[in-house]
């Protein structure tokens, strides 16, 4: 399971410490919980609110941690899920000032041309749009394999066989493409 | 050696096979021209996809991240209040569990499922049981439990929370609290034990998206979660049950032995469901998931009344029911038979001015029903 680690300390002292565990997980899963969130919205700001909301929902949905051991998982679900509901929620006048506002940052902390980071920043925003497109589901599966999670994490994570996952894999690339091709291939062709 | 699969190619190219399956592979692959053409025709479309994903990756600015510090904005923010566990596994299950508690009283079933769920929160006035397979979601699969399970409590969110019961001796004491007339088998004399459970409410969102993975997942691609289902709000609110406990009944609730009755009463929660919401249709699919043939689940759909029926799900096999006169009303007999050790079980249910009573216990329900004369 993902979170061995955490939860053992969990069942060693089932009444006490919930704090200290709450923490313990906090630690644990915060850095990569926050990365998926950055990967998925482009906004750092806006991702560590959807973040903390997403440990304030385990707090209040304790069942989890307390009583699984996958407590990875479904943090990793929740906040590709809360990630992805923000990015269809969110406006293209939004869109376009997370944009100048990474195009400032990114300028001014790499030695990238602007030209380059404007094709970056339109690349992502495709990807976004597609994403916004799709299944939730494989929407999540995706953006979860981006960010390096193992096949058994991913089925930790999506609550499906381990051997299955490469299949899934392979139809949600295919989803992928094809929404790609509909809503960006005319300038931008996979 | 046949050729490889697709599952097989995808998990070999991204480097998840275990040691001696990833030689065998390879082994292969060498000699096989046409997994070898598959296989960089599967590699070169994922590292397509893998490409376009790259502008997501966070940029050296946006990193690193600072747990530490990010817990300690956390605190602030949202304050110090972490509950415990104890209330915390209340907190998730105390709303679910009183909207359900009559269905609870009755487990005969080998454990709670989804189907119960969904259902029993589908319930206002009247009283319908439908037999199902409970086996086609829980004996021998529990994998498939688990999932659905979690694709319940993921979804629940407790609203009001329901607390711990409040224990008492005193039907007065249980009255004030519960806020409704209280009746009592006055034939048993004073009720060992009154357990008044809080008001509970909780809500949860319906992902058609994840209902349909899991059916999926379960090997039942055929049952299709209607459209309309995605993104509707279920809100229950669920008002104070009352347990009244007569005989020899242990002390945490639940009847023990033959002698002891529970006598359980609670005002009919109340369901909010958004107008779009097929409910017959999202009914049809959980009773499909319980193993009941579509058609079959389709005809039980179109004779219940589901904006005001409390739909009880009992086992095919061992379990009946009849309808028998009580309180001046049809409630209905549910009867687990016994078997081996298992000395059988009863539940009475009927619905009165808009409250709901189960009289339930251990054993033939004979006592029970004699017991009806001496209502208050």
């Amino acid at each position: 399971m993902i979170s061995e680690s955490v939860d053992e300390r969990a069942n060693a002292d089932p009444v006490s410490g919930a704090q200290s565990h709450f923490e313990a997980i906090f630690l644990q899963y915060y850095g990569r919980v926050l990365r998926l969130l950055i990967r998925l919205v482009g906004s750092r700001a806006q991702a560590e609110d959807l973040a903390n909301e997403v440990f304030w929902k385990l707090s209040r949905q304790s069942e989890h941690w307390v009583l699984t051991s996958n407590v990875g998982g479904w943090l990793y679900r929740t906040a590709t899920y809360a990630g992805i509901d923000a990015l269809r929620a969110t406006t293209h006048r939004k869109q376009y000032e997370f944009a100048a506002i990474r195009h400032t940052r990114n300028h001014e902390a790499d030695e990238t041309g602007p030209l380059e980071n404007m094709l970056r920043e339109e690349d992502r925003q495709s990807v976004q749009l597609v994403l916004r497109k799709m299944k939730r589901t494989q929407a999540q599966l995706l953006l979860m394999r981006a960010d390096g999670l193992s096949y058994k994490e991913l089925a930790e994570a999506l609550g499906v066989a381990v051997t299955g996952v490469g299949t899934l894999l392979n139809r949600a690339e295919a989803e992928f493409r094809k929404h790609y091709s509909k809503l960006i291939g005319k300038r931008n062709p996979l | 050696m046949s050729c490889l699969t697709e599952e097989t190619l995808r998990t070999h190219i991204d480097g998840e096979l275990a040691a001696p399956e990833a030689d065998t592979v390879q082994q292969h692959l060498r000699s096989c021209n046409t997994c070898r053409s598959r296989s960089a025709k599967v590699a070169a479309a994922a590292e397509q996809v893998r490409q376009k994903f790259q502008p997501l990756a966070p940029e050296p600015a946006e990193l690193p991240i600072d747990a530490a510090v990010a817990y300690a904005h956390y605190r602030q923010y949202y304050g110090d209040e972490i509950p415990n566990r104890a209330a915390w596994k209340r907190s998730i299950w105390g709303g679910v569990a009183a909207a359900c508690a009559l269905v609870l009283l009755l487990s005969f079933a080998p454990g709670r499922t989804w189907a119960q769920k969904v259902l029993a929160m589908l319930r206002v006035q009247k009283l319908a049981v439908v037999p199902v397979d409970f086996s086609a979601i829980s004996a021998g699969n529990t994998g498939n439990g688990k999932l659905i399970s979690q694709l319940i409590s993921d979804n629940v969110v407790v609203t009001m929370d329901a607390g711990k019961p409040v224990i008492t001796s005193s039907l007065e004491t249980a009255r004030e609290l519960a806020g409704f007339n209280l009746r009592t088998l006055d034939a048993l004399g004073l009720p060992q034990q009154i357990s008044v459970s809080g008001e509970g409410a909780f809500h949860m969102t319906l992902n058609r998206d994840r209902m349909q993975a899991v059916l999926d997942q379960a090997g039942r691609s055929d049952i299709q979660i209607p459209a309309s289902v995605d993104g509707s709000t279920v809100a229950v609110h669920a008002p104070r049950l009352v347990r009244l406990l007569y005989g020899a009944c242990s002390g945490n609730g639940a009847p023990s032995g033959q002698d002891c009755i529970e006598f359980a009463q609670v005002p009919s929660p109340t369901v909010s469901v958004p107008p779009s919401l097929d409910i017959t249709a999202l009914a049809e699919a959980g009773l499909q998931v319980a193993g009941m043939s579509a058609a079959d689940a389709h005809n039980f759909c179109q004779t219940v009344d589901w904006s005001s029926t409390l739909v009880i799900p009992i086992p095919q096999n061992g379990s009946a029911y009849r309808t028998v006169p009580v309180d001046g009303v049809n409630g209905t007999l549910i009867t687990a038979e016994p078997h081996g050790n298992f000395i059988g079980r009863y539940a009475l249910i009927w619905i009165k001015n808009g409250i709901i009573y189960s009289l339930s216990g251990k054993g033939q329900p004979d006592k029970a029903l004699s017991l009806i004369g001496s209502l208050n």
